[in-house]
């Protein structure tokens, strides 16, 4: 891929759950190393953005994409994408931290454990250097083999974060990842955030508009289920007063 | 027992008290139960003691000797499991993780109607078809035998265990399937690696409560076990007929009724089933709590 060929092109016509539209007119070029925020009021359709990138909602009843999704020129909803593929070039991070019930090092290296010819002496190493990315291995070196579900929320973040970047996707996709955290998780995300914005690209949806500001180059509005050239009005929704102020 | 706690008001409620009542029923029941089952096996263990579970003669009126029927009824049980669990595992695995939402309600709802048929029509079905088939495919003398009586019992638990071991596999949360696909995993590697180990204590459960109703099972396994109060020779030789304890108790407890050594043994037996159930019930309940915990 050259850096001329944006990591993701939106050409999506329509997006729909059964017969109800929820993104529409959505015709947008993601650089490949850069973070952008997408930013907008509840039920705007960020999310549904987000899992429709990395294909997370092919097994939703009556989920269909009209128009095009590319990834590195790919179109991601043709029939010969593999999506398990696809997600592998494509991480995401949701917004509530999810870690297996294994202990701490587990969930580290457990998407790496299931990839073909990967070796497994350098697991260790390789944990250690990304649990260091995003500021948990002070926390945690001493405790690798302690149930991972006992760390606090903001640590499970971290580590669900480290989990990801193990794999080294070329897109990373941040669902919210940072509401509800301690101020030291929030502030490790940004600063990981903001460095991986030079390796990667990132698509980060937040409802904090400093925060997008703070770490990303760009910020995408949308509402509605559509991207907008400007801030939305105020009436228009709760977040709408406060990105005229932006 | 404890209770939450209860202000008067809860007290003053006269459902509180019905459903107090229907609790203590129900508590009453198995303990009288167990209570009764103790109090008639009283004689047998006084003139037997532990030799009335080693003896393999069951010869009345005065020695009895429950180890057929207990080797049978595990034999059985041990068959059955043989057979069901992969298949109704592999099925489980297929229907929560592969199936669409409708043809998955669909197979639901066969085999929730298959796990309350009767266990006589198995029965009938098992004696005409399955016995013939075993005599002629492993060319026996007869087709009634312990395997036969286990393969009919790993047919009648198969939809117990395949619907509750579904019912396991639905019960762990999207999250975890979505966090597994977020890593490139594919749709087999998520069922198998993060699914199933999480859905395992429900598994569990469900396999237990499948082999306690194999243990259980009384009129289908009395028609095609053979009815032979022995342990076979070699004791691995499965296509021997045999007998269990629920098709022993099955077949002569209506000519034991009204007292006498027979029928205290026979009530003997009954108390032996009842705690190899119990300890399976026990055992699927505590892989149950697991799962609700974690």
């Amino acid at each position: 891929m050259s850096d001329q060929t944006p990591a993701v092109e939106l050409r999506i016509a329509h997006v729909f759950f059964k017969n109800r539209r929820v993104l529409e007119d959505l015709n947008r070029r993601f650089p490949s190393r850069s973070a952008t925020a997408i930013y907008g009021p509840s039920g705007s359709g960020k999310t549904t953005l987000l899992r429709t990138l990395s294909r997370m909602n092919d097994d939703v009843e009556g989920f269909r994409v009209e128009g095009r999704v590319l990834i590195e020129g790919e179109n991601i909803y043709s029939k010969e994408v593999d999506a398990s593929r696809l997600r592998r070039k494509v991480g995401m991070l949701f917004q509530k931290p999810c870690v297996f019930p294994k202990s701490i090092y587990q969930n580290v290296v457990f998407g790496l454990r299931h990839r073909d010819g990967i070796d497994r002496k350098a697991l260790p190493e390789m944990a250690e250097s990304v649990l260091r990315e995003v500021r948990l291995w002070d926390e945690v070196k001493d405790r690798l083999n302690e149930w991972a579900p006992t760390l606090s929320q903001g640590q499970q973040q971290r580590l669900a974060l480290a989990r990801l970047l193990i794999l080294e996707p070329k897109i990373l996709l941040m669902d919210e990842p940072t509401s509800s955290l301690d101020p030291r998780s929030v502030e490790a995300i940004e600063a990981l955030i903001e460095r991986h914005s030079k390796l990667r690209a990132i698509l980060l949806v937040t409802h904090n508009l400093e925060q997008a500001r703070r770490v990303c180059d760009e910020i995408v509005f949308m509402d509605c289920g559509r991207f907008l050239e400007s801030p939305p009005l105020p009436h228009s929704s709760p977040a709408g007063e406060e990105l005229l102020n932006y | 027992m404890k209770t939450a706690a209860l202000n008067s008001e809860d007290l003053r409620s006269p459902m509180f008290w019905a459903v107090s009542a229907s609790a203590l029923t129900a508590l009453v029941a198995g303990l009288g139960l167990l209570g009764f089952l103790i109090a008639e096996s009283v004689p047998v263990f006084q003139r037997q003691g532990l030799s009335f579970l080693t003896g393999a003669e069951w010869f009345g009126p005065d020695e009895f000797g429950a180890w057929p029927m207990i080797y049978g009824s595990l034999a059985t049980a041990f068959v059955a499991s043989l057979f069901a669990l992969p298949v109704a595992l592999g099925s489980a695995v297929y229907t929560a993780e592969f199936l669409s939402p409708k043809p998955r309600l669909a197979v639901k709802a066969v085999m929730e109607y298959l796990a309350g048929v009767p266990g006589i029509v198995y029965g009938l079905l098992g004696m005409t078809l399955l016995a013939q088939w075993v005599r002629n495919v492993f060319d026996l003398i007869d087709g009634n035998s312990i395997f036969t009586a286990g393969l009919l019992l790993a047919i009648m638990i198969l939809p117990t265990v395949t619907t509750l071991s579904e019912d396991a596999l639905r019960a762990v949360p999207r999250r975890y399937r979505e966090t597994a696909w977020s890593l490139g995993m594919n749709r087999v590697a998520t069922a198998f690696c993060v699914s199933l180990p999480m859905a395992l204590p429900g598994i569990c459960g469900a396999v237990f409560l499948g082999v306690g109703r194999a243990l259980g099972e009384t009129v289908a396994v009395m028609l095609v076990i053979g009815g032979l109060d022995r342990v076979p020779v070699p004791w691995f030789n499965l296509f021997a007929p045999g007998q269990s304890i629920p098709s022993k108790l099955g077949r002569e407890a209506a000519e034991a009724l009204g007292g006498g050594y027979h029928w205290h043994a026979l009530m003997t037996l009954g108390l032996v089933l009842f705690v190899l159930a119990l300890c399976l019930s026990l055992a699927g309940r505590w892989f149950l709590t697991r799962q609700r915990s974690a």
